[in-house]
Parts: structure tokens; sequence; C-alpha cells
């Protein structure tokens, strides 16, 4: 339906306003509004008396189509016109002007000034935050009846025992992948026999503890970032903090003191579970029985071997613990902060492990393990 | 006159519990219907339900006098599109800052421009309180007061005949809360609002609803200020008789 019709009268031309003016046309009343127009000092009439529904968007659609007539000198007068709508817009305040922008250079010397600034001041922080979880476990460790066994066995169960059937699969399936790898090449040589030294050894020493930490940063470092994260949002760190305890202690200790204790034991599951699938595989492939497989293990694979792989699970857990926790405390209000602090705890603590296996292999290497 | 909602013959069931029990309910267009009800009684899943977050176990709503159930998926969206929610905590995008949230209806459902939207919400603000500065803070930014008003703001970004309001007056100051109930009336006013309205702030109620309906007994029972007040379920009775209830209504006189 047509919103506007015009007539000329001896007053001079009459805009006559009809139908429904509301949001869900503001096409149409663009296009009414766009027939208003008139010379400087000419007088319009703008006749509401057929207006069935007028919004306040189209209300003001209007009001600012007449302000730009009027600045051009044309003037209105209103018949009929019931719409109250108009006193709302009477004192709209402007939007303060946006902050004045500096230069493109300017920004961006900025950008690299904050790089080392944010760096040291994130350095300073964890290392504030590692002092105080260290503080905190040794005053629980030399207070064993204050710890809260109930919570570490709790987590224990969360982050260890439910990862069970994840763990033991990525084991298998990875010492499978190594041991088919391995025994493609090695038999070029004639030294397929060799397949399952390099399973064994791989397995035992990298392959089974890092993979189970890097399943465990995803599985159990994101849920405490994520759980300590929005206890911060919803104040209910604070109210700990009132009735006088201290969240490190209460929420922080039991979920490292819990990973410490179950990262050692799936990593000694990743190891059975690993050197399981190599002993398939040498059987399937190598033709090598159950009897000599082992007896091979038991030449090669010294017990150092074993050490080496299962002595790095503790410290990837309090690496993966304390990771999970410190960005999580770092959460501030909204839940758009929980996402990206989550995703940050599982980046860096991935990163972490990884470097931090890296320097473990050098130490071993130069100590002669 | 046609009622804007009309309920009839409501059930809800949550397993074996029965909250409501044949619910019947008007409300007339630039009516402002409050809701009250002991805790537990049922209101915001009234709201719910309404609202369509919530499919009720038997009854209808009508708006405008066509049932909302009987309507196709699409004409249920567009339906609902025009109604307006303040939530009780707000609800406002997080992501968003708060000119954002209130553009945000405005650029998914018409056809406005960016400067005509950015003009509209500069309006919407101004209708609601608040300062052109807080169009771009973020909500975590905000006061408890001035989120509730920016979730009005968003709540009439699309100049909707009738908005519903959880709980909207809760964690204001008293001067604060009076002025969101000036705002309401002044609303209504202009705009020809239909407003329903669940409070437990018995202030409010007196100044600003013209209806009530206590959800009590998993009934509803609608009636004025008045009627309520000469009504003798004790419920009723000890809510509108209390001393809180007192000190509001000689207030009021």
């Amino acid at each position: 339906m047509e919103l506007l019709t015009i007539q000329e009268n001896q007053q001079g031309r009459r805009y006559s306003l009809q139908g429904v003016w509301t949001i869900q046309h503001a096409d149409q009343v663009d296009a009414a509004l766009d027939l208003i127009k008139g010379q400087a000092g000419e007088a319009l009439q703008i006749d509401g008396a057929a207006i069935e529904q007028m919004d306040v968007t189209a209300a003001w659609l209007l009001h600012r189509h007449l302000q730009s007539l009027e600045e051009t000198g044309v003037n209105f007068r209103f018949v009929d016109f019931s719409v109250r709508h108009f006193e709302l817009f009477r004192d709209i305040p402007e939007t303060p002007p946006v902050e004045t922008k500096h230069s493109g250079l300017r920004l961006w010397l900025a950008d690299i000034g904050r790089l080392p600034s944010g760096a040291i001041r994130g350095l300073r922080n964890g290392l504030a935050f590692s002092g105080h979880c260290f503080s905190a476990l040794i005053i629980g460790l030399f207070r064993p009846a204050h710890m809260r066994w109930r919570s570490i066995a709790h987590h224990v169960y969360a982050t260890g025992v439910q990862a069970i059937p994840i763990v033991a699969l990525i084991a298998l399936l990875i010492s499978i992948v190594l041991a088919y790898q391995g025994a493609t090449q090695l038999r070029n040589f004639g030294a397929e026999i060799f397949t399952i030294d390099l399973v064994a050894i791989s397995v035992l020493r990298e392959m089974g503890v890092l993979l189970t930490a890097i399943m465990v940063a995803g599985r159990s470092g994101s849920a405490f970032a994520a759980q300590i994260g929005v206890m911060k949002s919803n104040e209910e760190i604070d109210a700990l903090r009132t009735m006088g305890l201290d969240p490190f202690e209460v929420l922080i200790v039991p979920r490292i003191m819990a990973l410490v204790i179950a990262l050692p034991l799936l990593t000694l599951l990743a190891n059975i579970t690993g050197l399981a699938g190599a002993a398939l595989l040498s059987y399937l492939t190598l033709d090598v029985g159950l009897i000599q497989f082992l007896d091979r293990i038991q030449n090669v694979v010294g017990m150092n071997t074993f050490w080496v792989g299962i002595i790095k699970a503790p410290v990837f857990a309090m690496i993966i613990a304390m990771i999970g926790a410190y960005r999580g405390m770092q959460v501030t209000g909204s839940a758009e902060s929980v996402g990206r602090l989550t995703t940050d705890a599982v980046v860096q603590s991935i990163f972490l492990v990884i470097a931090a296996d890296a320097i473990f292999s050098i130490v071993f290497a130069k100590l002669g393990f | 006159m046609e009622p804007i909602i009309e309920i009839r013959g409501l059930v809800n069931r949550f397993g074996q519990q029965v909250v409501h029990d044949g619910l019947d309910m008007k409300v007339m267009p630039g009516q402002v219907m409050g809701i009250v009800g002991g805790s537990g009684t049922g209101k915001s899943v009234l709201l719910r339900t309404i609202l369509g977050l919530n499919r009720q176990a038997e009854g209808q709503i009508l708006f405008q006098g066509r049932d909302v159930d009987s309507l196709d998926q699409q004409e249920q969206k567009r339906l609902r599109q025009h109604w307006g929610v303040l939530f009780q905590n707000s609800a406002l995008f997080s992501s968003l800052s708060v000119g954002d949230n209130v553009a945000f209806p405005m650029r998914e459902f018409t056809s406005l421009s960016d400067s005509e939207c950015a003009d509209l919400v500069r309006i919407k603000l101004h209708l609601v309180g608040l300062p052109p500065e807080a169009a771009s803070k973020l909500p975590a930014e905000l006061s408890g007061g001035m989120k509730k008003r920016a979730a009005l703001a968003r709540a009439l970004a699309l100049d909707p005949p009738i908005i519903f309001l959880d709980e909207p007056t809760s964690g204001l100051d008293p001067i604060s809360a009076d002025a969101f109930d000036q705002l309401i009336l002044y609303l209504r006013e202009t705009l020809g609002l239909t407003v329903i309205i669940i409070t437990h702030d018995l202030d409010s109620l007196y100044a600003i609803c013209d209806h009530v309906a206590v959800l009590v007994d998993k009934k509803i029972i609608v009636d004025t200020l008045q009627g309520h007040l000469n009504n003798p379920h004790p419920w009723i009775q000890e809510y509108f008789h209390g001393a809180r209830a007192r000190a509001a209504f000689s207030g009021e006189e």
C-alpha cells in the first residue's frame, strides 16, 4: 500500500501520510520520505490523519528527513498529527568524538614497545603465581592432615581413571605405526629384528610420556582453566578468600597433586599398551613370537630407558596443571575471556611440555643415559 | 477489543511435578500486567512458555487471536522477533559492545543502513536513560542498573508492541528502581506498549501495574490491585497485607 499521497491546495502542497509506518517496512518508509521535498521558502503541510501505526523508528526517519529539509529553508505545518514520538528526539546528546587516532608509524612503534613490556609483565606474573603454588604445595606436604585428599582423589579419577581408554588406544596405535614403518625400512638392510629395539626404546623414552602428556593437556589442562575461570567470574574465588581460605590451597594444590599422581600412572599404562602393540605387530609381520619378543626386550632395553621416560611425567604434570590454573585465575568478567584463556592454557601447556622434553633430551644425552 | 496475549488452559509438568494446572489469562493492549507468586510457583516457567523457550504439556497461547503453536516455524520466528524481552540477568551478548548489542536485532532483521542504525541506537540509549558514552562499553564494564537499561534498550530495538520483563528492578537501588518504573510508565504512555512484568518489588507493583496475576495453588488469579486486596485467599492476603506491602501501599496513597 502507498504510504503517502500528495495533493495541491490553495495553501500549498499537502502530504498525507497513511497506513502502517514501522521498522519492518523501513525501505518503503525511506522511499516514501524521498517524495517529500520542496524549495526554500515553500510551506508544506504534513497530514497525519490517516496514519494507522507509526513506531519510533519510522517517526525518527520522518523527523530526520524534515529536519534536513528545514535546513534548506523549507517550512512545515503539521495537520492532525497525533503521533507523539517527536518529543523523544529532543535533546538527544551527540556521541562523543572518538579519540584521535595516532599515525600508523606511532601505533606500530607503540606495538613494538608493548611486546617486551608485556613479556616482562607476563614473566613476573607467572613467577609470582608459580611461587605461590610451590609455597602452598610445600606447606601442604608438611601438613598432610590438612591436605584435601578427597579433592585429590576426585581429580585423580577425573584426569587419570577417565583418561585410561583414550590414552591406551593412542599408545597402541602409535606403536603400531612405528613398528610398521620401522619394519618396512629395516627390511632393506635385512635388519628387521631391530624393529623391536626401535619401537621399545622410542615408546619408553619419548612417545609414551609425550603423547600421554599432550592428551592430558588437552583433556585436563583445558578443564582446569575453564573450571577455575568460571569460578573466578562467578566471584567464587573471592568468596573463598573472604572465608579466610587460600584458593591456591583449596583449588590449585589438589589439582597439581592429582595430576602429578595420575600422569606417571597413565604413562606406565601407555608404555605397557605400546609394547603390547609392538609385540602384536612383531608377531604378525616379523613372525616373532611373544617369548622371543620379551627375550629381545630384556636384552636390549635397560631399566634406565624406562626411568628416562617415566621421570619426565611428574614434571610435565606440574607444567600442565600450573598453566591451566594460572590461565583460569586470569579470567575477568566475561564468558569470552574464559574461552580465550582456556585456549591459551592448552596451547601453552603443550608447547612447554615439548620444550621441556627437548631440554630433558639434551641433559640426558650429556649425562649419558 | 481483542487481547494481545491470551493463555487458555495452560498445563506445565516436569516429570511427576505439576507446575501449572490450567492457567487462563488475558492481556489487553496497553495493559501493564504484573505476575507475582511465591518462589517455585513457576513465574519464570510461565514467561518461558509464552516466549516459546519451554513447550507446554497442554493448552494454547494466542497472540493477537492466533494460536502461536498452529503457526509454521517461519511465522513463529517472525512473530517472536517483535517481542521485546528483558531477561533477569540482562543476557547482553558479552562479546559485543552495548551499542552493538542494541544494533544487533536491527542489523539482523531490518534494511536500515549503518548510519541509521547508529542514530537509532543513540535514540534508544537516550530513551532508557543511558549516556551516549555507554555505547562503546562492553557489558562487563557496566554496573547492574546500567546493564538492565542496556538490555531494555536492546529489547526496544525493533519497536515491539509488547515487552516482557523478568524482575527488572531486582538488584537496583531504590532510586534507580523508581526511575526504572517511571521509564516503563513513560514508554507505555508514549509508545503504547503492552508490558508483562514479573516482579517481587511491591513498590513497582503498586506504581506501574494496572492488573496483577497471582500464581497460587498451580492456578492463576488475575485481578486489579483493589480486587486482590479484597480476596480472602490466605496467601494473597498475606502478600498484599503484609508489613512490606502496607509500607509500599501507604506510600502510594
